[in-house]
């Protein structure tokens, strides 16, 4: 499902779909941050529209908020790291989930959280499952699963 | 919504919390083994209640809910948890309070349950377990300033040392204020469609069902609108036709803001909890040493270590069970030929000491044979389960396992099955995914359970009586092997055909390595052993009566042994069955074992020995030996290696326990139930027939 900036509501994170402005437009709003899922919060809608889209805060008329359209599910794109890609001592931070299936529940509840830091630990003798740690303990999961993660490596 | 209480006497608690959070061991030391293991209704989910004594000669009772990490009813084990605390639970009351137990050292993900159960609007304790493990880990905490955010009494403890419990019952005692105040906050925007839900339901409910804010979090997490009626439906609330409308319009608008809802509802909790740690807690050190499960991780989880040591705790477990228990076992055989020379020599002749020598006797001796090693199984079994180990062997064999479609977890219940199936087919409720669990329960009957182990020796001993010890171990474990293939094989199939689903989500925790609690150990091994002498006692007993009335009539006087058998109900019966069961190599006699082995597999051994016994007229020293002189009409031997062998071999594959058909009902309906009977005993009469025709096709017999 996609949405117009404008329509949805205030709070929750959306990740860009896709700009439909004339190409002029579509380049500015590329530059300020509005690239395809770049994750969107809408803050204030008094007409004019406050959203934080990556780390910079914008400002949008009405009109330019209606050009540009979100959905709720980011989608994989091959060129991001996934916590299955991880090495032994690596660590990275949460950034945000493929799917939004069963799966994806049962790892938040467990603590793999958005924004969250994990250290990948180890990984079993045949390859197959990862062992992380999160929020201080020790979590084994297959990589199968750890695909729908996307992560950002910290330092 | 905050309101202040003090509960008055309180007399039920529930015991909640995270796996491996050292609530098993709460449980025992506040009950000092006044406690019940049972089943809740319906489900095989283990239901355990005690009762605490308190200082002022008041007691309370205790109920001890499963370990989860959520009641998210993702499992069987959480609906439960969840119903007991909604008490909705037939037999079960309604706790006056939650004792929520919480590892100290694992406290961000353990306060995530005492979140939702807060939500229900019970008043909660906290028992802060491990306190002691703290300062090892370079972190301080502060239970009071925990205790203020939480809103909830936080007693310190540390269980296995039964520090702390004696305050924990003073509370219990006293009763403590409760003051119930959300915690977690979301989204403006969804916070509002929240409150929509709460006001619909209050209305609908006539504002008597005190449970509504949990329920209204419930509802919002869930992304569909069948979801949502299956959630209504689950939590008890029928909705007047405007109400559904109602709600249908709510969850449009919730629609709108995203899919995410649930996450959002999830990181609110942990936001809150990660802000409560931060100001609760310190990191005394900015480094941990590498700590000791790290240490030793590095070693059992190693590429080559790793495997030497879990085929090493493998081995040394099936070499405990093979060798130590021979030692007690014999002693019980001791035991039960002497009561029945006993009783041979001092009971006058006649129906009742037929019945008693020939019927009871052999029957349940010959199933008593083998508490040492169930013993030895679940102490095994306890043991490494409580150290932590167990969650590594999962997580070193969960590629393999996940080969034919299974799961990491599959492993535990499959290895538990080498004692029994029914406690196997009872620890499958950790695995989460229906499919997966169902797979796990169908096959796990071909891991070899020790009811064949007396099956395989006395075939073992007819097969090659005067071979090495080691020659017949080996047959032993050729056997062990063909039901392990087997049930990949099968595994892999059903995952392939029946129950074709999504990869499993295998998601576990590795916990801490930590000293046994030998007295949790101990206890768990015997009353596991327990329920399997109950077995013993009743289905057993009575089957062993029915058994030996069906050998025994009708009785015709002035025949021999041979000829009264053949024309008892049990002779006629295997006479009837005889054709089937002639192209395996079986004749009728053995066709009475596998009649009387349908119930229990062990009932083979003493019903062979009540067939021989009865029928040679010749009285042999033993069974083996008896076997050893069976022949057919036409003097053939009966009991040649082919026959010996594809006797094995059919009770790796047959289904022949009735308490496992039992048990699958209960768990997976009668429709797999039977499908599981009829799968397994079809295999076992095809794999039969393949050997025994193949072998006579080679020139064996």
């Amino acid at each position: 499902m996609v949405y117009a900036l404008s329509q949805v509501a205030c709070g929750a994170t959306f990740y860009v779909s896709h700009i439909n402005a004339d190409a002029g437009l579509a380049k500015r709003l590329q530059e300020m941050g509005f690239v395809r899922q770049a994750p969107v919060v809408k803050t204030t809608d008094q007409g004019t529209v406050i959203c934080q889209v990556g780390h910079t805060k914008v400002v949008l008329s009405r009109e330019i908020a209606e050009q540009i359209f979100v959905q709720a599910v980011a989608i994989p794109t091959s060129s991001e790291l996934t916590l299955d890609k991880l090495k032994p001592g690596q660590k990275a931070r949460v950034v945000r989930f493929a799917t939004d299936d069963q799966s994806v529940f049962i790892l938040q509840e467990m603590g793999i959280t958005h924004h969250e830091i994990l250290e990948l630990v180890r990984v079993a003798p045949l390859g197959d499952p990862i062992e992380v740690r999160i929020r201080g303990y020790e979590l084994s999961l297959r990589r199968e699963q750890a695909r729908h993660i996307f992560v950002e490596l910290i330092p | 919504m905050s309101e202040t209480n003090l509960p008055a006497r309180i007399r039920c608690v529930a015991l909640a919390g995270n796996p491996n959070s050292g609530k098993t061991t709460l449980f025992n030391a506040l009950t000092r083994l006044r406690q019940k293991v049972g089943n809740y209704p319906g489900v095989t989910v283990e239901k355990k209640v005690g009762t605490c004594a308190l200082a002022n000669g008041e007691s309370i009772s205790i109920i001890d809910l499963p370990g989860t990490y959520s009641l998210s009813v993702r499992s069987p084990d959480e609906k439960i948890a969840r119903d007991v605390l909604l008490g909705n639970v037939r037999d079960t009351p309604r706790p006056d309070v939650v004792v929520c137990v919480v590892d100290a050292g694992n406290l961000e993900r353990n306060l995530y349950l005492v979140l939702q159960i807060q939500d229900l609007g019970i008043p909660v304790v906290v028992a802060l377990n491990m306190i002691d493990e703290l300062p090892a880990k370079g972190i301080s905490l502060d239970p009071t300033l925990l205790s203020t955010f939480l809103q909830a009494p936080v007693v310190p403890m540390v269980a296995i040392k039964e520090e702390g419990v004696d305050a924990l019952k003073l509370l219990l005692q006293n009763g403590f204020s409760y003051q119930h105040k959300r915690s977690w906050l979301l989204a403006p925007a969804i916070e509002e469609q929240l409150n929509e839900i709460v006001r619909l339901l209050k209305h609908e409910t006539n504002h008597k069902d005190i449970f509504i804010f949990f329920k209204s979090v419930a509802l919002i997490s869930q992304a569909t609108l069948e979801a949502n009626q299956r959630a209504l439906q689950d939590m008890g609330i029928a909705l007047s036709p405007t109400g559904r409308e109602e709600l249908k319009k709510i969850q449009d608008r919730i629609a709108h803001l995203g899919a995410h809802v649930r996450s959002t509802v999830i990181e609110a909790r942990y936001q809150w909890i990660k802000s409560v740690c931060a100001q609760a807690s310190k990191r005394l050190v900015t480094t941990v040493a590498e700590d000791m499960t790290q240490k030793i991780d590095a070693v059992v989880t190693h590429r080559v270590w790793g495997w030497v040591i879990f085929i090493g705790v493998m081995t040394l477990m099936f070499y405990m069970i093979f060798t130590i228990a021979t030692y007690p076992m014999d002693l019980i055989n001791a035991l039960f030929d002497h009561v029945s020379k006993w009783m041979l020599a001092h009971m006058p002749e006649g129906f009742t000491r037929n019945l008693v020598v020939n019927g009871i006797l052999a029957g349940v001796g010959g199933v008593v044979i083998f508490l040492p090693q169930i013993l030895i199984l679940f102490f095994f079994i306890g043991l490494l389960q409580d150290t932590g180990y167990m969650a590594r062997a999962a997580f070193l064999m969960d590629r393999v396992m996940s080969k034919v479609g299974l799961h990491g977890k599959s492993f535990i219940p499959l290895l538990s099955s080498f004692a029994c199936a029914i406690p196997g087919i009872m620890s499958t409720r950790t695995i989460e995914s229906p499919k997966d669990r169902l797979t796990t329960m169908l096959v796990i009957p071909l891991m070899s359970c020790s009811a064949r182990l007396p099956v395989y020796t006395l075939m073992i001993a007819v097969l090659i009586p005067n071979a090495s010890g080691w020659k017949k171990a080996s047959i032993m474990l050729l056997m062990y092997f063909l039901g392990i293939i087997g049930a990949f094989i099968m595994a892999l199939i059903f995952k392939k055909t029946l129950l074709k689903g999504q990869a499993p989500v295998f998601v576990m925790e590795l916990p801490p390595y930590r000293l046994p609690s030998w007295k949790s150990v101990l206890l768990q091994m015997f009353e596991r052993s327990g329920l399997f002498l109950k077995r013993a006692g009743t289905i057993i007993l009575a089957l062993s009566i029915v058994l030996w009335a069906l050998m025994t009539f009708p009785q015709h006087p002035g025949q021999s042994r041979m000829e009264a058998l053949k024309g008892s109900y049990a002779g006629q019966l295997g006479t009837w069955m005889e054709p089937a069961i002639k192209p395996l190599g079986f004749d009728w006699r053995i066709g009475i074992g596998l009649v009387g082995s349908f119930a229990a597999r062990e009932v083979f051994v003493s019903t062979m020995n009540i067939v021989f016994n009865l029928s040679q007229d010749a009285s042999a020293e033993n069974l083996k030996d008896a076997f050893a002189l069976a022949a057919w009409p036409d003097g053939r031997p009966l009991f040649t290696p082919l026959v010996c062998l594809v006797l094995m071999v059919f009770y790796v594959f047959a289904l022949q326990c009735l308490s496992t058909v039992a048990v699958m009902w209960r768990e997976a309906g009668w429709r797999w139930a039977m499908f599981q009977l009829v799968y397994l005993t079809g295999l076992a009469y095809v794999i039969s027939l393949l050997i025994y025709q193949a072998g006579l096709l080679l020139g064996f017999h």
